[in-house]
């Protein structure tokens, strides 16, 4: 049943050079009133750019507008909400510390949002629309979003999530972290090069097909739309190369001053008018694309979004585009398709009939299955441990709309799939929370059974039934020969975990396909 | 850069408007007690003038500033050209006081009478009462080498002394006349039921000036009165503490230079030299007057002599008809989405009752006020803190720095803050000057949002005498707008952009000339453009520019301006200018652009004055409801045919009155009537009065 969240909500998006808030309500059709907004400039970015962490006095600051804001969900009665973190906070070395004086002088929890999770976020609120307009199936579309302490690049094929990569790169950043104290001469001239660098590498480690749609979000960009025209399109705005160049020619024409006063905008945004222009003008390089599509959107909008959908109870159906990332790394390590849709498969199923037992929740079942597909990526490098190897490769690979912690989960799973079960000596596995050291467990037993039911690599079993008495878990399996011999040695010798895990043992149960 | 002719000196300007109240007080059709309310307008407009005007252009001229002004006068020609005029309207207003009020009173209701001419009877009751009140309250002060030359305190009324004791003949002392004691004092011995006789308080201590003096023998004694430079000027960059600071500029406000020294004709010349000499008085600051110092003092004793067939009879404050007792205000907004309020026509209760049901409102989250200048026993501050100590969250800025009022300020913000409520005292460099109210409150799990805003202050008292408008509202951008403002102003925010509104000093002065620039834009031969500005001062350089500019392509411009208006409109130029004096203050702030057939309506708290577009924070906000636009319309109508009360600005920059015609309205009796009407019949307001698109030429 879908829950309409009509009560007040608000969003704090702690950003590396401003703080912003909205509290916002939807009425039943969805469209939303703003209520009030904040935006007050802070300092964080230029304090992790250059010193690695967040300065006594920019907490404090930051502490204050955050604290205000909580004083403004007060009078709004405000209960449910989203802060957010992004670039600076999340390179910061003492981000917990942040985070925890953030909570003892507002009681406001600050969430870290993950990059990909930020460019989850964006992706499901624009691809309907963009869909709409642009027809993104037919493209090869990249959408980067550029934001004052970072941007992120994330690979969309024939509408399919590709890859991520977040680049060190942003409108202010730049400017604060590398060319500090240099002349604005020099800077000029020094600015294309270094953009030319970190978008090439981007590209070239992303994607091999030649990208021919460029979607760009942030509020600079936005800033370009407004400079573009006097009433900016509401939803999206497009504009063509051409139009494009005319504006970074104004923009390199203009002082950030004399942008303000024309186009109305704040300072942090004129000043990073022209790092912005050239990253597009770099990617419009390396493409084919002929426009750059616009979404009119903020994180804000996004994540007010996010809170609708969390309480709805709906699927986010980002889960496709999650899978199809997930794919995309494993062909690159050449990974045993059949195998893994078989594993996927028997796991998801296991998972749906075993849910009294494991009590997990859906975000679960997708790691399952992202673990599924992962798995056995680790043989690329050697079918010897080949599970250490596909933990290395998963720890280090994107897969949008996962957290960080997530992402550890998955790489464990992986790594957990055989031999030695999560031990005490394991670091990774231990840095955990309880909760999510106890998720491990559970999943990674469900993907061992999964693993040991395709034994064979060649998926001719299907589940018809799991059923549990106190001692034990029957599999009831149908498969097209009446020899389950290997895959119940295969049980026997990966359901160890299993037993350990629910104190159930586990027996394979086989019936001729009728 | 437009010739200094288009343009009027403002402080010449402000004296013209202050000449426009003194032609009330000469106007024989008002009536009598309302005459000696005007002279002693006059006087109290006047003090402030010297006190702030006449005292910054001494100080451009004291720190060297020769450069001319936009009508091409240099500080040192201003204060010539002040000194002449001021002196001109001084004498005019002596003249008709001494000649025809005061006169005409004596028949009617009061009379003064000077201490030589009392009866030994009444003689002995003035005695009896000067030492049981007045003489404890003296304290002459000494002037001799051992004593400082002491701080003679702004405006309050002095007597100078010279005096001789034994050999010693050269000695001088000063006697303050209190202002704790009343001004006029009743003589029940020479009173009757029909005609009530005073004597001055100064006349009284003059009269017993000796008893003041043991073993002295008094040579000359002469009252004075001393005007000094009291604009307020904080040093808000260093300022930790406003509120401190304010109480400590209250202080020092006595010891500013002075600027003024009213004499009364007569006085011993060498006596008044050797005053002028120790007070550091510039040249050409004295003047002269045949009459009581300070008339403003009437105010008391009109406040003392209610006389119904001598004043205008009371006009009713009506109530608005989409308001009821039977539903909340709240109800009532919802109901409507926007209500307006023409103060003084229509009374400013529903503010309060807003303010009122919001403090007990279950529902009601958080209310946000700006306050300026709010009444002593303000019900609006009582609301405020009601609701703070109902655990509303209550926000207030206040405006401490509100002219002459920072004394009354700082004791109710105190009291606010007691009882919860957050406090907030303006912002560094920037008076707050806009009028906003909005209330946070929860209806059916959801948030509603109502704001009041308004050209006029909080304040129930100026309400009934100053003619505002005030609408409350729903419209989710204006709240969101107001909104955004309030976070601004907490500091809880930066400006980001608005959505309907406009603020000083972040983009009124630009969205002013481009309203204007538009309408100079879109005019044409066929389709004129029309503008119609309502406002206290006209005075912002580059906004006149505009103004000429847009009467050059074609624009019809109407501007009523009540106060100083810097814009001498060119010969056979589109531009009219009016100024209204009458019962009322003329407050409101109206600003029309035709917009080629798409009128828009704004309403401001902010005049055409650099202050109010650079220095201050002040709001502008959209009127789209039609029955607001439509009584807009009638009363801006009203004003623009007042031929009574309506003095028209002219090329040679004098104010003069039109010729009356048959249809010639008094626009605010024609207001009050239109107000009556709404409510006697509950009938829509008639479309026929609205002839403002359409321009109707002056004859």
């Amino acid at each position: 049943m879908k829950n309409i969240l009509l009560e007040p909500i608000a969003v704090i998006d702690v950003g590396s050079h401003s703080i912003k808030m909205e509290i916002a309500q939807f009425d039943a059709k969805g469209s939303k009133e703003v209520l009030t907004r904040l935006e007050h400039s802070i300092f964080l970015g230029s304090d992790v750019f250059t010193k690695g962490k967040i300065t006594s006095k920019s907490m404090r600051h930051a502490c204050k507008i955050i604290s205000d804001c909580a004083a403004l969900m007060k009078e709004y009665g405000v209960s449910r909400y989203k802060a957010v973190a992004t670039s600076a906070v999340r390179e910061a070395l003492n981000q917990d510390i942040f985070i925890n004086r953030v909570k003892v002088t507002s009681d406001i929890d600050v969430k870290i949002l993950e990059p990909t999770e930020e460019m989850k976020l964006i992706f499901l609120a624009v691809k309907d629309a963009i869909e709409k307009r642009f027809g993104l199936q037919k493209h090869n579309a990249v959408i980067c979003n550029i934001g004052t302490g970072s941007t992120q690049i994330a690979f969309i094929e024939k509408g399919v999530f590709r890859n991520i990569q977040t680049l060190k790169f942003g409108t202010l950043r730049l400017i604060e972290e590398i060319f500090t104290g240099i002349s604005s001469r020099r800077l000029k001239d020094s600015i294309a090069p270094f953009i030319e660098n970190i978008v090439e590498s981007a590209f070239n480690s992303a994607s091999e097909n030649m990208t021919d749609m460029l979607i760009v979000v942030g509020a600079t960009a936005r800033a370009l739309v407004s400079i573009q025209r006097d009433k900016p399109p509401k939803h999206i705005a497009t504009m063509s190369r051409k139009d494009f160049e005319r504006i970074f020619s104004k923009v390199t024409e203009m002082t950030p001053a004399q942008l303000v006063e024309r186009f109305h905008l704040s300072d942090s945004i004129a000043i990073g008018l022209e790092p912005c222009c050239h990253l597009i003008e770099q990617i419009f390089k390396i493409t084919s694309a002929k426009s750059i599509v616009i979404p009119i959107i903020n994180t804000r909008d996004v994540l007010l979004r996010d809170i609708v959908l969390e309480a709805s109870g709906e699927p986010d159906r980002f889960d496709e585009a999650m899978i199809s990332s997930a794919e995309f790394i494993a062909e690159k390590y050449n990974y045993d398709k059949e195998h893994s849709t078989a594993v996927s498969e028997y796991a998801t199923t296991l998972f749906d009939m075993l849910k009294d037992i494991h009590n997990l929740d859906q975000k679960s079942r997708l790691l399952l299955q992202l673990a599924a597909i992962l798995h056995d990526t680790g043989q690329f490098i050697s079918q010897a441990q080949h599970h250490k190897h596909s933990y290395y490769i998963v720890i280090n690979s994107f897969i949008p709309g996962l957290s960080q912690t997530e992402q550890k989960i998955l790489a464990l799973l992986c790594r957990y799939h055989r031999k030695s079960p999560p031990k005490t000596s394991h670091p990774e596995y231990t840095g955990l929370s309880t909760a999510d050291r106890v998720r491990v467990c559970k999943i990674a037993s469900i993907l061992r059974i999964a693993d040991a039911l395709d034994r064979t690599h060649q998926s001719r079993l299907k589940i018809v039934k799991a059923e549990t008495d106190s001692t034990t878990l029957n599999i009831h399996v149908v498969t097209d020969s009446d020899d389950i011999t290997i895959e119940t040695w295969g049980i026997k010798t990966k359901s160890d975990m299993f037993s350990d895990t629910f104190g159930l043992d586990v027996k394979l149960i086989g019936d001729l396909e009728i | 850069m437009m010739p200094q002719d288009s343009f009027i000196n403002r402080e010449l300007g402000l004296l013209d408007f202050n000449s426009r109240v003194l032609e009330e007080a000469e106007d024989p059709s008002v009536p009598l007690i309302e005459r000696l309310k005007f002279i002693a307008i006059f006087s109290s407009n006047l003090d402030e003038f010297f006190m702030v005007r006449a005292a910054g252009v001494n100080q451009q001229k004291d720190s060297g500033v020769t450069a001319p002004d936009p009508s091409g006068l240099t500080p040192a020609q201003i204060l010539a050209e002040i000194q002449k005029k001021a002196s001109g309207l001084v004498k005019r207003q002596y003249v008709l006081l001494r000649n025809k009020i005061l006169p005409e009173l004596e028949k009617k209701a009061f009379r003064i009478i000077p201490f030589s001419q009392l009866t030994p009877d009444a003689e002995k009751e003035m005695e009896k009462y000067f030492k049981s009140q007045v003489y404890p309250v003296l304290t002459p002060v000494a002037v001799d080498p051992s004593h400082p030359f002491p701080i003679i305190n702004n405006c309050s009324i002095e007597i100078a002394v010279s005096l001789s004791k034994g050999e010693d003949d050269n000695l001088h002392a000063f006697v303050e006349v209190p202002e704790v004691l009343q001004r006029f004092i009743k003589v029940k011995t020479l009173s009757t039921p029909q005609i009530s006789a005073y004597v001055l308080l100064e006349d009284m201590i003059l009269a017993y000036i000796d008893k003041l003096f043991v073993n002295c023998k008094i040579q000359n004694a002469f009252l004075f009165r001393m005007t000094r430079d009291m604009d307020i000027d904080i040093d808000q960059e260093g300022a930790a503490d406003l509120l401190l600071q304010i109480e400590e500029s209250l202080r020092k406000r006595e010891r500013r230079l002075p600027i003024r020294l009213e004499v009364i004709s007569g006085t011993h010349p060498a006596l008044r030299k050797w005053l002028e000499e120790k007070t550091l008085l510039r040249p050409n600051s004295v003047y002269e007057v045949d009459g009581p110092l300070d008339p403003s003092a009437f105010f008391e004793l009109i406040s003392k002599e209610q006389r119904t067939e001598l004043t205008e009879p009371p006009w009713e404050h009506f109530p608005s008809p989409l308001l009821n007792d039977q539903e909340t205000v709240f109800d009532s907004i919802k109901k409507h989405g926007t209500i307006s309020l023409f103060h003084p026509f229509q009374s400013f209760d529903p503010v309060v009752r807003l303010l009122r049901e919001a403090a007990e409102d279950p529902d009601v989250l958080a209310i946000k006020q700006t306050l300026y200048r709010v009444s002593g026993d303000s019900p609006v501050i009582d609301a405020l803190q009601r609701a703070a100590e109902n655990k509303k969250q209550v926000t207030v800025i206040v405006e401490l720095k509100a002219r002459f009022d920072e004394e009354k300020n700082i004791e109710w913000a105190r009291k606010l803050e007691e009882s919860g409520a957050h406090v907030i005292y303006g912002i560094a460099g920037l008076k707050i000057h806009c009028k906003a109210l909005l209330i946070v409150r929860r209806e059916d799990n959801r948030i509603q949002r109502y704001v009041h805003l308004s050209t006029g202050n909080y304040n129930d008292k100026t309400a009934r005498l100053y003619t505002d408008i005030g609408i409350f509202s729903n419209n989710p951008d204006l709240c969101t707008d107001i909104a955004s403002l309030f976070n601004i102003m907490t500091g809880y925010s930066e400006y980001q952009n608005w959505l309907c509104i406009a603020t000083a000093p972040i983009d009124l002065h630009q969205k002013f000339v481009e309203l204007i620039r538009r309408e100079a834009r879109l005019s044409s031969p066929q389709r004129p453009g029309r503008i119609i500005a309502k406002m206290n001062s006209l005075v912002e350089t580059t906004v006149i520019e505009e103004l000429i500019k847009a009467s050059h392509a074609g624009v019809h411009i109407d501007l009523i301006v009540r106060g100083i208006c810097c814009l001498k409109p060119p010969r056979g130029s589109g531009i009219n200018i009016i100024s209204i004096v009458d019962r009322y203050l003329e407050h409101s702030r109206i600003y029309y652009f035709e917009n080629a057939g798409n009128p828009e309506y704004f309403l401001s708290s902010a005049d055409w004055m650099p202050r109010n577009l650079y220095r201050r924070i002040e709001l502008l906000f959209p009127v789209d409801d039609p029955t607001t636009r439509d009584l807009i319309d009638n009363t801006l109508r009203f004003q623009l045919d007042d031929r009574i009360k309506g003095r028209r600005l002219e090329h040679d920059a004098k104010y003069r009155r039109r010729k009356p015609q048959k249809n010639s309205v008094k626009s605010q009796l024609a207001t009050q009537q239109l107000f009556k009407s709404l409510i006697a019949t509950d009938k829509k307001i008639s479309k026929s009065f609205t002839v403002i698109s359409g321009r109707k030429e002056d004859g």
